[in-house]
């Protein structure tokens, strides 16, 4: 569904991406994980369309997106939750779940539907509605920025280190819903994520990413067996 | 005492409704548009060509005048903001400095420097009760008011494209990332922003009269408003228009009228110190 083909992008006469090839099927968890500073955001944030490759080819359900606006990518099903969470702190979460909804018609009765399928995955925002996103936790916000991202009806939904700050017990729950939003609603996931561990659990398949290159793939299971994944990102 | 007041919201509805104008441009952006009073002033003056110099119907002439702000407010998002938009904005506040005395030297081109007025579009005797005098035009200036304010609070908070306006302001990078047509919402904003600054020039030139200076001023003082109210706040815009309209009409009777411009300023260094944030100040400045 998703085809990244010898990816290159370059900030200044730095280049972070050096030609990467990676895809992700339809109802699959894919894993990207790697350590700070490897190119993971860059990897994400190039396929939104935020940034855009210097050669190579980001192929779409079939369309070549690399000079694609980035609303019609959203439009076209491809969902990006950005690393911070990234809520608008002066919205309440129900104008937060609004904003999702940019890129497709404006459908009121639609759109109260999906905003329920939203509530009955993360009550706790149904609980929050008339909140400010400025005053949620960590958690909550994660959870906001996930179904914002839902809001625009993905068939790809991007996560970018949805662990990143959040308490363990917190980080197992939101997985969870993960998982049980895959096997649902058959909803790809891309995770990136340093939290190696989490994400080869939950992952069909994953790549290791280190400074610019993708030096590893396989089925999770069997990356998170391999010695090198071990001793580098699993804490031995 | 109570012609006073009257006299005091009607010039107050004039600043509320420029004060608004640049809200409209600031909750979208961020930017404050420091050549707002000029927009005014060509609201003024294409109003006046549209009626007096081609005397055009003073409804049509309305309507034409606010076609043609919108259309402004778009050519001056392209040349003021587009260039510049990632840089500080500091920059982008300068450039609209530099563009209002574009247009009020523009405008002494086209239109010369003479003061002239333009009709009202009501006309009929004025209402009187206990001795206060209201003017058909003041009274149509606040019902004005009364309009704007409420399509405003309508559009920016019961709608999607409001909602999705307040994100573009909020986060630029993250509105576009969950794809809010940023280019969409941002061209709304200066174009409705030019449209509320030429409906409050086509209420000024009735009863102050228009000339090509007359902008920077009014454009100021709806800077000191929107700092009274707090940026951002639509009650703090208009409360705060309001207020100053009334403070300016006492100041000049009971105290001195050769200060008259001086209390706006006095005010908002009083507010500053009081009230950092305004009297409404925003909600979005809380950042996480």
């Amino acid at each position: 569904m998703l085809r990244v083909e010898n990816l290159k992008v370059a900030y200044g006469h730095i280049e972070v991406l050096k030609g990467i090839n990676f895809n992700v099927e339809a109802a699959e968890i894919v894993a990207l994980i790697g350590s700070n500073g490897a190119g993971k955001t860059t990897t994400l944030n190039t396929i939104s369309g935020l940034l855009r490759p210097t050669s190579g080819v980001i192929s779409w359900k079939g369309e070549n997106i690399n000079r694609t606006p980035v609303e019609a990518i959203v439009a076209s099903g491809l969902a990006h939750c950005p690393e911070g969470r990234r809520i608008f702190p002066g919205l309440t979460v129900r104008e937060n779940l609004l904003s999702g909804t940019a890129a497709r018609p404006n459908n009121r009765k639609a759109i109260e539907e999906d905003m329920t399928l939203v509530f009955d995955l993360f009550p706790r925002l149904k609980e929050r509605i008339k909140q400010l996103g400025w005053s949620l936790s960590g958690g909550e916000q994660q959870m906001l920025a996930i179904g914002r991202a839902l809001m625009s009806r993905p068939s790809l939904l991007m996560l970018d280190e949805p662990s990143l700050g959040l308490a363990p017990i917190v980080i197992d729950q939101l997985f969870d819903r993960i998982v049980e939003l895959n096997k649902r609603t058959q909803l790809a996931v891309f995770l990136v994520e340093q939290n190696s561990a989490m994400a080869l659990e939950i992952a069909n398949r994953a790549f290791v990413i280190e400074t610019g290159t993708i030096t590893l793939s396989g089925p999770a299971s069997e990356l998170a067996g391999n010695p090198r994944i071990q001793e580098a990102y699993l804490g031995g | 005492m109570g012609q006073l007041i009257v006299n005091g919201l009607a010039l107050g509805s004039i600043y509320a409704l420029v004060a608004l104008g640049l809200l409209m441009i600031f909750n979208t952006v961020q930017i404050v548009n420091f050549a707002q009073g000029q927009l005014l002033m060509l609201g003024a003056f294409i109003g006046i060509s549209s009626a007096v110099t081609q005397e055009l119907p003073i409804a049509i002439a309305w309507i034409v005048t606010m076609a043609a702000m919108a259309l402004i407010g778009i050519v001056f998002m392209v040349l003021v903001y587009l260039p510049l938009r990632g840089r500080s904005p500091f920059l982008v506040i300068l450039t609209t400095i530099s563009m209002g005395i574009v247009l009020e030297n523009l405008a002494l081109i086209i239109w010369g420097p003479l003061p002239v007025s333009l009709p009202s579009p009501v006309h009929g005797a004025p209402l009187r009760f206990a001795g206060v005098v209201i003017s058909m035009h003041q009274a149509f200036t606040f019902a004005t008011l009364i309009v704007v304010l409420t399509l405003q609070f309508l559009l920016l908070t019961r709608t999607r494209f409001g909602i999705l306006m307040q994100a573009t302001a909020q986060d630029l990078r993250t509105a576009r990332l969950v794809g809010i047509p940023v280019q969409r919402t941002i061209a709304v904003a200066f174009a409705s922003g030019a449209v509320l600054s030429g409906i409050a020039g086509l209420l000024v030139a009735p009863t102050y009269l228009a000339e090509p200076t007359m902008g920077g001023s009014l454009g100021l003082k709806a800077f000191v408003v929107s700092v009274i109210g707090g940026f951002g706040s639509l009650p703090g815009a208009v409360i705060g228009g309001l207020s100053l309209g009334l403070i300016e009409t006492f100041g000049a009777r009971y105290i001195s009228s050769n200060f008259r411009d001086a209390y706006a300023f006095i005010i908002m260094i009083g507010v500053l110190i009081a009230w950092p944030r305004g009297l409404f100040g925003e909600k979005t400045s809380e950042k996480v």
